[in-house]
């Protein structure tokens, strides 16, 4: 039985990344090699990474089964606004970064172990949003291969290409489509 | 924080999520915009202690003081102490070319090692921060510090160099 774990500290992300480390870099080498884009905190090692983030600046939320980290996410609420007309500068909750398990991973694996983490992320994120006053906006920046995800699976509404983030699209959640995501039980 | 517990509504979702990657920019972009900003900001200072110890031990090689050389230069002599101090972010163009007559140097080579100018030869920035690790001040030139200026020197003369 999965279960969402709120507030996932530095040891938990540290175990994680010590437990998806290896099969990560595989999957880099034969996404690099097929011509795909690499996501950049595969590259990341949270032991060393962590210790100069300020975690207590992010809400983490991670995706617990079978005695595993399913998958981590790490969100806040001040970095960025709502960008979208209508909404314009109303605060959301922004996904800062957000991973599944490898073996999770159809890139990585023929048999996936678990399926929907990142819809499960995804709806924490939106929850968080509900229950801080902001309507269930959220907001992130995808990587190109994840685009599809965001759009068609968590109905969110594609913004701008951000040239400050790398180019990344700004995708939004907005609290119209809240309920279309969440199979009209906000 | 209570999730949704329709099985349906998840089996659908997760279906359509179909084990793709999921990922986002932001903390990422952010960590490595930062890194690069602070290598940029180590190169900069370094290319300014390396000028800062050419001006200076060029000059003592001439047996000049600040004063002399400034008044030969033609140059403000604060503006002279600055540059020798390390402290001149973006010395005047002129006072650049002042100095290159000064000291019998190519201009355009110290407009690249003034920073008006970029190096294209990434063996003239190795040489460089190679350079801006070994100068001390001392009163009197040592031979290190010549063999390491005349070093720094051929490395200059001997790079291409750009706009």
């Amino acid at each position: 039985m999965a279960s969402l774990v709120n507030g996932v500290n530095r040891d938990l992300l540290e175990t994680a990344e010590l437990a998806w480390a290896s099969l990560r870099i595989e999957g880099a080498k034969r996404l690099k090699a097929a011509g795909g884009d690499v996501p950049q905190h595969w590259h990341w090692d949270w032991r060393r990474k962590s210790s100069k983030i300020d975690l207590l600046a992010y809400r983490c939320f991670g995706i617990e089964c079978g005695g595993e980290m399913q998958g981590l996410m790490l969100v806040n609420t001040t970095n960025c606004v709502s960008r979208l007309a209508g909404t314009r500068g109303k605060p959301l909750v922004y996904v800062d970064y957000i991973e599944t398990a490898p073996w999770n991973l159809k890139e990585f694996t023929t048999q996936p172990r678990y399926g929907g983490v990142g819809v499960r992320l995804i709806e924490a994120a939106v929850r968080f949003s509900l229950d801080e006053g902001f309507g269930g906006r959220v907001g992130l920046h995808s990587l190109p291969q994840s685009e599809p995800f965001y759009e068609n699976v968590c109905a969110m509404t594609r913004g701008e290409i951000d040239q400050q983030y790398e180019k990344l699209r700004w995708f939004e959640l907005t609290a119209i489509n809240v309920k279309k995501f969440l199979g009209g039980k906000p | 924080m209570n999730m949704n517990e329709d099985r349906g509504w998840l089996l659908t979702k997760a279906n359509e999520e179909d084990n793709c990657i999921i990922s986002v920019g932001g903390l990422a972009c952010r960590v490595v915009a930062e890194a690069n900003a602070n290598e940029e900001e180590l190169s900069e200072a370094t290319r300014r202690v390396a000028f800062a110890r050419f001006v200076e031990l060029s000059r003592r090689k001439l047996r000049l003081t600040v004063e002399q050389l400034a008044e030969q230069a033609d140059v403000d002599v604060s503006q002279l102490v600055e540059i020798e101090e390390g402290e001149c972010a973006s010395p005047e163009p002129r006072t650049v070319y002042k100095l290159s007559q000064a000291l019998s140097f190519p201009q355009d080579r110290l407009m690249v090692m003034s920073g008006l100018a970029r190096p294209r030869d990434r063996r003239l920035t190795e040489a460089t921060v190679r350079f801006a690790a070994r100068s001390e001040p001392v009163n009197v030139l040592s031979p290190e510090e010549e063999e390491a200026l005349l070093e720094y020197v051929k490395v200059i003369v001997e790079s291409s160099y750009g706009d």
